[in-house]
């Protein structure tokens, strides 16, 4: 082995290939980063970063000057192999970076030389020579690369690794031990002539009648009964009409040492499990498999996983969506997956993702301060705030990758909730609202509505979400889902000196906020131009409310405030596609129940402000399309041929004979119930009755 | 005309006899159905007739799969935990999170009757002075057979969560791995509809060891085993280079199992 101080000598006063101090080139000259490498492994890799047009790459072997000690560099030639060596590149790796892979290989036998072979290494130290790569543009020398390869050749031993575990076989049945028959320690057993226990004397007691076999024990001998054994003098008379024919090795003797006892199961222990490596897709993505980058490796996108933590290592599957929120902290913040990755749209093609950067607007939805603001300066980084990828799918390929990436400002103590969601559209949707049901509402989604008075865009009935204290004035809105009973509410402050008809109207006002529709959509694909698809909305005002009416001028007290508001909506089945049934609306009603608020005072009544809550609820009735036939009184009562109400009804008087019996199938239930008959009808005719009874 | 023997006194010898179209044959009929009809209806009327379920008692053959997955929470923030597991994947993963604990086994069989009648965990964590765990999910996998009626065979688990709002140091749980039958096991036959893996121990997805999945999952079984220990012990005191402890006794009892009759 050469040196390494032989080296430092050498690289002193060899001439300093260019791109190798660490001054940034100017932009537009390649250079390579390494542009030194002390390679020790069959492959190695580097990269040209910078303008690589009309760039060609060779690759030379160069040989030291001894006596100089200096090493020569080579003109630009076109050789992108030399010897053993292969080079591969530049291929493009990051477009951001203006940077491509080089990557040289060496194609030898790296095996150790067992005879005279000669595709092999002679000695362990097997390759000691020096590389240098050039990027050239015409005839002028860009960039040089160095390579000082020193490979020893591969000590791995050539014999296949089994996975399994040496299996030994069961001890009382093929005993493993030299002595089989030696079963107790310290003393010598009888009929054992190989147990070392045995004196002499005490073996030529029993040495007639030792165990036979191989060391004493495990034998088979030919059992009487053998055909095989019988011979013409001893043979019984009824041979060979009973002897048994079976192989040695099938015998029913057990060997000697079989005490009968069940041996408890293969008992496992904690295994060491093969990890599994990630399969490149060569024939496009189904659904559920794990998108894969150029790399092989999987593009991982941060997700929350076990109890509610979020793990960012985490793989994301082929058209699932999701959207996740994850709390951190500047001390815990980590920056996922680059967006420079190059993508495998599913048949080894290259996707790029399109990233969109933008500024958060409102901060607020993002952070959440400390109580305690310091004065004094922190620590405030960069970070993401929310990624939103869309991937444009089509058929068992990835087509586009549409990537919007928020970013802010976080700073020390501040508590950051990031949001990453991942949508997969389909290459021929157009349009982006989604429906609610086809053709009859879907549980869970949105009711549709709309206004058709006016032209502002209200596609759904809302109900309050209740923010923070629960606000009426910083509440938000969250829609009406078909098929769940909700309620919300939020919290009004009134004031002490609140005008009864003021605040009445108040509220009317923010309720009716809630309700900006006047028709709701029949099914969950309503159209909103056709008013046969529409069914309009019901409204009962509150009963008024003249302001003459009001309670005198009594501060403080005001009565029939409409603070509740109920909105029915009555569906029912329709009917039915492939089997499942749809359901449509057939009717809306928003009514209001009205309250008293009073002004809460404690021992004084002080000028703050008092919480009036409002209320909104919504209730899915369903109706039966056809009502159900009114049953008399006696039906209702009368049981006897009901059995999911009586135990002892009569159409199970013969239960195993009816189709109540599930616990066989009936098939087998009516063949024992025939075979039952046949008896009693052979006892019947045997008993001859026809003669004890008819006498002509 | 063919005739019916309604009465005969062999000593006396005196027979009567009538035609079968006569009112004494009608009776007679009628006699005979008096005989056999209403006991049967009496007995049917009276309840317990035709009995459908019953049960029976037997100890299932339980042995622990050596499948383990440990979430511990090391403080208030979402990030700050330790995990791991006896699935590579699922190991791969975490990035700084991953833990490997020190877990010793024995599993005996008390009486020597074959079958496994408690198994006892002992899991250590390793921490450094300033971590404190706070709280601890941690699910074990088992597989349970029944033989004396079907043969049922099934891959269950126990579920063990406990936290405090004080750091702990050991975390003692000694209870019984119970069975939850929601319907009746058969009589007779194979039942493998539940030798499935309760956590997909090779998918490379995070959602794939989402708790609340996999719980969902699980308990959407008719038959399920569920560990049985109301009050597992968390201990304090913790010095600043011991391990965090995990002590599981986990006890196989015998069951009663529901199972419907067979009339015929």
């Amino acid at each position: 082995m050469i040196p390494p101080l032989f080296w430092a000598l050498l690289l002193l006063g060899a001439e300093r290939p260019t791109g190798r101090a660490q001054t940034p080139a100017p932009p537009g000259i390649p250079v390579f980063l390494p542009s030194f490498i002390h390679m020790s492994g069959p492959m190695v890799s580097s990269y040209l970063v910078g303008n690589s047009t009309e760039v060609f790459l060779s690759i030379n072997i160069i040989h030291m000057n001894t006596e100089t000690g200096i090493l020569p560099l080579l003109k630009c030639s076109e050789s992108n192999r030399s010897g053993e060596w292969h080079l591969n590149g530049p291929e493009p790796y990051d477009v951001y970076m203006n940077a491509s892979k080089v990557t040289i290989t060496l194609m030898k036998n790296l095996q150790l030389c067992s005879s005279n072979a000669t595709d092999c290494c002679m000695k362990p130290l097997c390759v000691v020579e020096t590389l240098q790569v050039s990027a050239c543009r015409g005839s002028t020398m860009l960039a040089n690369l160095l390579i000082q390869a020193e490979i020893y050749a591969n000590s791995s031993f050539t014999g296949n690794v089994s996975e399994n575990a040496t299996h030994i076989p069961n001890q009382v049945y093929q005993p493993l031990g030299s002595c089989p028959c030696n079963l107790t320690a310290g003393t010598c057993d009888v009929r054992c002539c190989c147990d070392l226990e045995c004196t002499p004397d005490m073996k030529q007691l029993f040495s007639g009648s030792c165990f036979a076999g191989i060391f004493g024990g495990n034998v088979n001998l030919p059992f009487e009964q053998l055909c095989s054994v019988q011979t013409t003098n001893s043979a019984p008379d009824w041979f060979p009409f009973l002897c048994v024919q079976s192989p040695l090795n099938n015998t029913p003797f057990l060997g000697y040492f079989y005490h009968g006892s069940v041996s408890p199961s293969q008992v496992s222990s904690f295994k060491i499990p093969l990890q599994t490596v990630p399969e490149t897709p060569s024939s496009g993505y189904k659904q559920g498999d794990p998108i894969m980058t150029m790399e092989n490796e999987y593009f991982i996108i941060r997700q929350k996983s076990m109890a509610g933590q979020c793990i960012g290592n985490a793989p994301v599957a082929f058209l699932q969506n999701f959207d996740v929120k994850c709390v951190t902290s500047l001390s815990a913040y980590k920056e996922g997956l680059s967006h420079n990755v190059l993508i495998n749209s599913g048949t080894k093609g290259t996707i790029q993702q399109n990233v969109i950067y933008s500024n958060v607007t409102d901060v607020r939805n993002f952070i959440t301060k400390p109580e305690d603001i310091q004065p004094t300066e922190v620590l405030c980084v960069n970070v993401t705030f929310a990624e939103h990828y869309m991937f444009i799918w089509k058929g068992k390929t990835i087509e586009e990758i549409n990537v919007t990436v928020l970013l802010g400002e976080l700073c020390d103590g501040e508590i950051l909730t990031q949001r990453f969601a991942v949508n997969f559209v389909s290459f021929n949707s157009t349009s982006t609202a989604e429906l609610s049901g086809n053709p009859g509402y879907q549980v869970g989604k949105p009711v549709r509505a709309v206004n058709i008075s006016s032209s502002d865009t209200v596609t759904t009935l809302k109900l309050w979400q209740p923010v923070g204290r629960g606000l009426c004035t910083s509440a938000t809105f969250t829609p009406v889902l078909f098929g769940l009973n909700s309620l919300s509410g939020c919290i009004l402050e009134v004031d002490i000196n609140e005008d009864c008809s003021q605040l009445r109207e108040d509220v009317t006002a923010r309720l009716n906020s809630l309700i900006q529709a006047t028709h709701v959509g029949k099914r969950g694909n309503s159209s909103y131009g056709d008013l046969n698809d529409l069914v309009e909305i019901i409204r009962l005002d509150p009963s008024n409310l003249n302001a003459n009416t009001s309670v005198g001028n009594l501060k403080g007290i005001c009565s029939d405030i409409p603070a509740n508001l109920n909105i029915r909506i009555i569906t029912a089945d329709v009917g039915a596609v492939e089997g499942i049934s749809q359901e449509e609306i057939l009717g809306v009603q928003i009514s209001f129940s009205t309250v008293i608020w009073q002004f809460q005072c404690g021992i004084i009544c002080e000028n703050k402000s008092s919480p009036l809550p409002l209320t909104a609820s919504v209730q899915f009735i369903k109706i039966p399309a056809q009502p159900p036939i009114p049953m008399t009184s006696f039906q209702i009562n009368y049981t006897e041929y009901d059995c999911n109400r009586n135990e002892i009804c009569w159409p199970q008087l013969f239960y195993p004979l009816t189709r109540y019996y599930t616990g066989e199938p009936y098939s087998q239930c009516l063949a024992k119930g025939l075979v039952l008959a046949f008896f009693f009808l052979l006892a019947a005719v045997l008993s001859n009755p026809c003669s004890k009874i008819l006498k002509t | 005309m063919a005739q019916l023997e309604l009465f005969s006194q062999p000593a006396l010898r005196t027979r009567y006899r009538a035609g079968l179209c006569s009112t004494a044959a009608l009776g007679l009929l009628l006699l005979w159905a008096l005989t056999y009809l209403p006991p049967l209806l009496v007995a049917y009327r009276s309840q317990g007739l035709w009995l459908k379920q019953s049960t029976y008692m037997e100890q299932p053959t339980i042995q622990f799969q050596y499948e383990v997955l440990l979430v511990a929470m090391t403080g208030a923030d979402p990030g700050s935990f330790l995990t791991w597991s006896t699935f590579p994947a699922f190991n791969r993963l975490q990035e700084d999170q991953l833990r490997v604990p020190l877990i010793s086994t024995i599993e005996e069989d008390k009486n020597h009757d074959g079958k496994m009648d408690q198994l006892y965990l002992k899991l250590e964590l390793p921490l450094q002075s300033t971590e404190h765990i706070f709280a601890v999910q941690l699910i074990l996998t088992f597989s349970y057979q029944l033989h004396r009626m079907s043969t049922f065979v099934m891959q269950s688990m126990a579920f063990i969560q406990s936290s405090s709002p004080f750091p702990g140091s050991q975390l003692y749980v000694n209870g019984d791995l119970k069975l939850c039958q929601r319907q009746s096991l058969s009589h007779c036959g194979v039942d493998t509809r539940y030798n499935v893996s309760v956590i997909n121990g090779t998918s490379p997805f995070a959602s794939d060891y989402d708790l609340t999945k996999i719980i969902a999952a699980y308990q959407d079984r008719n038959v399920t085993t569920v560990l049985s220990d109301p009050n597992p012990v968390w201990l304090v005191g913790r010095a600043p280079d011991a391990p965090f402890v995990i002590n599981a006794t986990i006890r196989y009892p015998v069951e009663v199992i529901s199972y419907p009759l067979e009339a015929l």
